[in-house]
């Protein structure tokens, strides 16, 4: 147990945007990634005091969002969508770049297991050994994942590169 | 040693994050609040259910339940709320404490009355607060009283600016866990009518004498206080808004920047100017503001009672 737990507020504030980084990446899609790190902030807070005392509260919540995520919760839902009216009228923004919009779509051509590996590697900064007990397999298995998940988009992009290239010459 | 997709990933995470809306654990606290008024609405009529088949069939039948009671409650509040005719709103049900407080967040500008119904005795007395970007403002109060034949208290409060209400309840000894239901209804707002001509024109005429400046003015009506707009500036470096307001009174003009600590959402707020409007040869008021790289500003006009839904506005930003 820590000794100066955070507040939910603290907890809110220093890993919303995170969290919603990362399931962004593995969704694709960021209002999607959004609702689903709210959602699983919701579930803290209706368990606040038990989440509170665990040694790392983010995580729980960064694995109830992942578990939503995997469980595809968010498209079974058909009712009651308390976060569309909770959400403040959406702003009209630029979409992402080029290069975002390239590694994003690259990623979502990957399966599942080897695109959580790489957002988990590169985006929540976990370790094989991480990401291997998180995702109960052996660590070799993790670096396989990694491994092909690289040469994979390594490809992808040079190949999207390639044609852009092209139709610039 | 860090491979290109350290970099691939850091840029995706450094160019996502600003595009990210958090929508605050106010909005959690909602969630999670409703959540259980729901559940307890429903265990509450799972028990009427079974107490009216009881009642039916002829077997004995206690004297009225807490869950009964409750139902009591919404009912004398849902018919105070009826009275006044007002809109759906929000209903919480509570049990009345020394200390206890409901929040209402993401409320937008508008006259409100919050209705609370109080079962038992004694006395609850109900404190509303609005927390907005500019600081929290107190809305007043109300007693209500607290009776086996329950009589609803009600109160309006007027909500200038988005913002989060708060109603701190205070139970005396008397009341002490007694429950109580309070509702939170809406009216009809007055600027629920549509765009007036007038202000359509005047916020033609403002963009249009802005244009002659260069950049791609942007116009806005004034039939709802606080409506949004929002720009994206590319390089960080000092910028000027150049604004016109056309037609009668005048109107505040807010400039916020994205908001990144959710708890914090006045250190947004980038500049606050109010902006005289004029009906013959308007004329542009500038007003500088620093601004950093890829930012995107919410632009917010709230027009006085001469201004509203007849004057228009229109503003743009420009390098300085």
């Amino acid at each position: 147990m820590t000794a100066n737990p955070a507040s939910f507020d603290e907890l809110y504030a220093a890993h919303y945007s995170d969290l919603t980084v990362q399931l962004y990446a593995y969704f694709g899609d960021r209002q999607e990634a959004q609702d689903v790190v709210q959602e699983a902030f919701c579930r803290a807070l209706a368990r606040w005091r038990a989440v509170s005392r665990y040694d790392d509260p983010v995580g729980w919540v960064r694995r109830v969002a992942w578990n939503l995520a995997v469980s595809g919760w968010r498209r079974r839902r058909t009712a009651l969508n308390f976060l569309r009216r909770q959400r403040a009228s959406e702003d009209q923004i630029d979409g992402p770049g080029p290069e975002r919009v390239a590694l994003v779509a690259a990623l979502a051509t990957l399966p599942a297991t080897q695109r959580r590996a790489m957002v988990l590697h590169y985006l929540a900064d976990m370790t094989i050994a991480e990401i291997a007990e998180r995702e109960n397999v052996a660590e070799g298995t993790v670096k396989s994942w990694l491994h092909r998940a690289r040469a994979a988009l390594a490809a992808r992009l040079n190949a999207g590169t390639t044609t852009e290239e092209a139709r610039n010459a | 040693m860090p491979d290109q997709f350290d970099t691939l990933f850091a840029d995706l995470r450094a160019k996502t994050l600003p595009e990210v809306r958090p929508p605050g654990p106010a909005a959690a606290r909602g969630t999670v609040r409703r959540r259980r008024t729901t559940r307890t609405v429903v265990a509450a009529s799972t028990v009427l259910a079974v107490a009216g088949t009881l009642t039916a069939v002829g077997l004995p039948t206690q004297r009225e339940t807490a869950d009964e009671r409750l139902d009591r409650l919404t009912a004398a509040a849902q018919k105070a709320v009826d009275e006044k005719g007002t809109a759906v709103g929000v209903g919480v049900i509570g049990s009345a404490s020394p200390d206890s407080t409901e929040r209402y967040p993401n409320l937008s500008p508008g006259t409100y009355t919050l209705t609370v119904v109080c079962g038992s005795s004694g006395t609850l007395t109900m404190k509303a607060t609005l927390t907005a970007a500019a600081g929290s403002t107190d809305l007043g109060g109300q007693v209500a009283s607290c009776s086996a034949e329950p009589v609803a208290a009600q109160m309006e409060v007027q909500t200038p600016v988005d913002g989060e209400l708060t109603v701190a309840l205070h139970a005396d000894r008397a009341a002490g866990g007694a429950a109580y239901v309070m509702m939170l209804t809406r009216k009809p707002e007055p600027w629920g009518v549509p765009v007036a001509p007038e202000s359509t024109w005047n916020a033609d005429r403002a963009a249009q004498i802005l244009s002659s400046g260069g950049g791609r003015p942007v116009g806005m009506t004034t039939e709802r206080p606080g409506k949004p707009t929002t720009q994206r500036v590319g390089a960080a470096g000092e910028y000027r808004f150049r604004m016109v307001c056309a037609g009668p009174g005048s109107v505040t003009v807010t400039v916020a920047g994205p908001v990144v600590n959710p708890l914090r959402p006045h250190e947004a707020t980038l500049l606050s100017e109010t902006v005289a409007c004029t009906d013959v040869d308007p004329q542009p008021a500038l007003v500088g503001v620093g601004l950093e790289k890829d930012t995107e500003v919410t632009v917010k006009v709230t027009a006085d009672e001469q201004a509203h839904n007849k004057a228009g506005f229109a503003y743009v930003v420009e390098p300085a």
